[in-house]
């Protein structure tokens, strides 16, 4: 299926994905015959500049294979990643490098997706040192006041914090290399209901202030449409409906979007 | 209504060291932390009663409490009372041995744990999970007893349940497993399901499909549901009565629908405040709860919100106060004049 956001023709795309098909290969070892299991299937969409674009859909409707895939994680099997107008969909190695500091991402799990052995200093500091960037000490410092975390925490280990505590620093770590993309893969299920409204809201004074492009990845709608400008519904790797936030929400078009709606809880 | 099961004043702790070898002072020592704090709570006969709050406060440990679930040997009922009537017959459960207790969990009371995958055994096909509880609790034969369990998983809506019964847990997708856990906590008729977060688990979708069979059998059954969530839009679409904990108390009580339409508690209006909806302009701030729930050793004399209250006042951190009535419960000694404000 092809749907494009056609208002955004003529302003900046800092992201393209042109017919993205991602198949895992079968189970069984590389001995067995088996049909390869496509978790995404032609998906194409652009995301403007300093906008955010919202992915909902439930469990195994390939919302993580494609984030996955455009951070390059996982090689497409057809298609195209154009990112700030660069082709990045075969590039390897340190041709990527560069690319590679431009698209970051937040976790679901601070605590599975932070190390458990490493103070805070060192979980920020690890993306500084392998892309080669100076003022190190300070930039970490400018971080962690950027997300609310007091420098008197730099000695710390992730298990010492609360569960905010640590996707603030997962959002911090995804920043410090001053990324143009961030793609966020569900930030907020795995926290605590009085938690999630300061982590979405730290998200977007971050996109406000920094000029952030955003990926918001969740299964919950009413969230999504409350952080993005254009939503994308994923159905069975298949993107069956896309467009701007409101008009997906309240006026949906596919029959799936509309069972989706349908499914949220009375307020 | 006839009182199906009563807690009172209810205190739980866990150990934090290793003292647990040690004897009982040094449980009053710091290696001792209490998870719930004095909770009384009672639910009704075919009831639907809700417990809602944040990871934490102490939901589970007193869910866990009732069938004396709770983690072995780190979690202890310290005082308190549960009365269950069983059929007629008052009994305390926290004064019952082991073997007891055998006897009723799952029959009298069953539960629904969160994630189906650990609660089924890997290496028991389903028919003979399901069919397991009839064959301790009833004198059935074992052909009976697959029969019956193969009406219940075609009850609770698995397709070819006769295929089913042969498989094993791997082999059946989430919402089956979750079907399959319900067919087992009900095949003993129980007067009283226990749900911890039973459809946390699950997607959107499959979530609400869940809990209107879970409705739809309640009725079939007229076993009363302890649901218990931190989602309070699940326990406002299902439950009548919810229960609102926060560090370990119940701070509000009473009717879902006035819950909901007027909370009294600061904590569960800016719980309410903080979701996103749909009047919210997209892309704008969210209203927030500063700071987060206080762990024991934070825990204060006064109102344990009283930290992150926008409404707190000097009298608010010196005492608490518990208004209680027949129906509700306020734990705010400002509810009244906070009544009419709308604070962010």
């Amino acid at each position: 299926m092809n749907l494009e956001n056609k208002e955004s023709k003529n302003k900046k795309n800092i992201l393209e994905i042109k017919n993205l098909t991602v198949e895992y290969s079968p189970a069984g070892g590389i001995f067995s015959k088996g049909k390869a299991l496509r978790a995404l299937n032609d998906v194409s969409f652009c995301v403007e500049a300093g906008q955010t674009l919202g992915i909902v859909g439930e469990s195994g409707c390939g919302k993580s294979t494609l984030a996955k895939t455009i951070i390059r994680l996982l090689q497409p099997t057809s298609g195209k990643i154009i990112f700030d107008g660069h082709d990045i969909t075969r590039l390897k190695g340190r041709a990527l490098k560069p690319f590679r500091r431009q698209i970051q991402m937040v976790f679901q799990d601070p605590a599975d997706s932070l190390n458990p052995k490493h103070t805070l200093e060192e979980i920020l500091r690890e993306p500084l040192e392998i892309h080669r960037i100076k003022n190190r000490a300070e930039r970490i410092e400018k971080l962690l006041h950027l997300v609310g975390i007091p420098d008197t925490y730099l000695r710390r280990y992730p298990h010492e914090l609360s569960g905010g505590q640590r996707q603030r620093i997962g959002i911090a770590r995804a920043l410090a290399l001053e990324p143009k993309l961030v793609i966020c893969d569900e930030p907020v299920s795995a926290l605590d209901l009085s938690i999630q409204s300061q982590i979405i809201n730290l998200l977007l004074r971050l996109q406000r202030e920094l000029g952030l492009t955003m990926i918001f990845i969740s299964h919950d709608l009413r969230l999504v449409r409350h952080v993005s400008d254009n939503i994308a519904v994923l159905y069975k790797g298949d993107l069956v409906e896309l467009g701007a936030a409101e008009e997906v929400y309240h006026r949906p078009q596919h029959a799936y979007t509309k069972k989706l709606l349908a499914n949220l809880l009375p307020l | 209504m006839a009182r199906l099961l009563e807690i009172e004043n209810l205190i739980v702790g866990f150990e934090t060291s290793k003292s647990y070898t040690k004897s009982s002072e040094a449980q009053n020592a710091a290696g001792f932390m209490r998870a719930v704090d004095g909770v009384s709570l009672h639910i009704n006969q075919g009831e639907t009663v809700g417990l809602v709050g944040e990871s934490g406060c102490g939901k589970s440990a007193t869910a866990f409490s009732i069938l004396q679930l709770l983690p072995f040997p780190t979690g202890k009922i310290v005082s308190g009372n549960i009365i269950f009537n069983d059929a007629g017959k008052n009994i305390e459960l926290t004064k019952m041995g082991e073997k007891e207790l055998c006897e009723i969990r799952g029959k009298s009371i069953s539960m629904i744990f969160q994630e189906p995958m650990s609660a089924l055994n890997p290496v028991m096909r389903i028919g003979d999970q399901v069919a397991e509880g009839l064959l301790i609790h009833e004198k059935i034969s074992k052909k009976e007893a697959l029969k019956e369990a193969e009406r219940l998983l075609n009850r609770v809506g698995i397709e070819n349940a006769a295929a089913r019964m042969k498989s094993y847990p791997h082999q059946l997708s989430g919402g089956q497993r979750q079907r399959a856990v319900i067919a087992m906590s009900l095949i003993c008729k129980p007067q009283l399901i226990i749900a911890d977060e039973p459809t946390t688990a699950l997607d959107v979708t499959l979530q609400n499909q869940i809990l209107e069979l879970l409705k739809e059998l309640q009725r079939e059954t007229g076993a009363a549901i302890l649901f218990i969530t931190h989602d309070l839009g699940l326990v406002k679409k299902f439950c009548e009565r919810t229960y609102v904990m926060y560090a370990g108390q119940i701070v509000e009580h009473g009717n879902s629908r006035d819950i909901f339409s007027q909370p009294q508690y600061p904590y569960t209006r800016a719980l309410l405040n903080s979701r996103p909806n749909d009047a919210l302009k997209p892309k704008t701030l969210m209203t927030t709860i500063e700071g987060r729930l206080p762990t024991f050793w934070e825990w204060q004399s006064g109102c344990r919100f009283a930290a992150r209250c926008v409404y707190a006042k000097a009298e608010c951190k010196a005492q608490q106060i518990l208004e209680e009535t027949q129906t509700t419960t306020v734990r705010c000694c400002r509810y009244k004049e906070i009544k009419g404000e709308t604070k962010p």
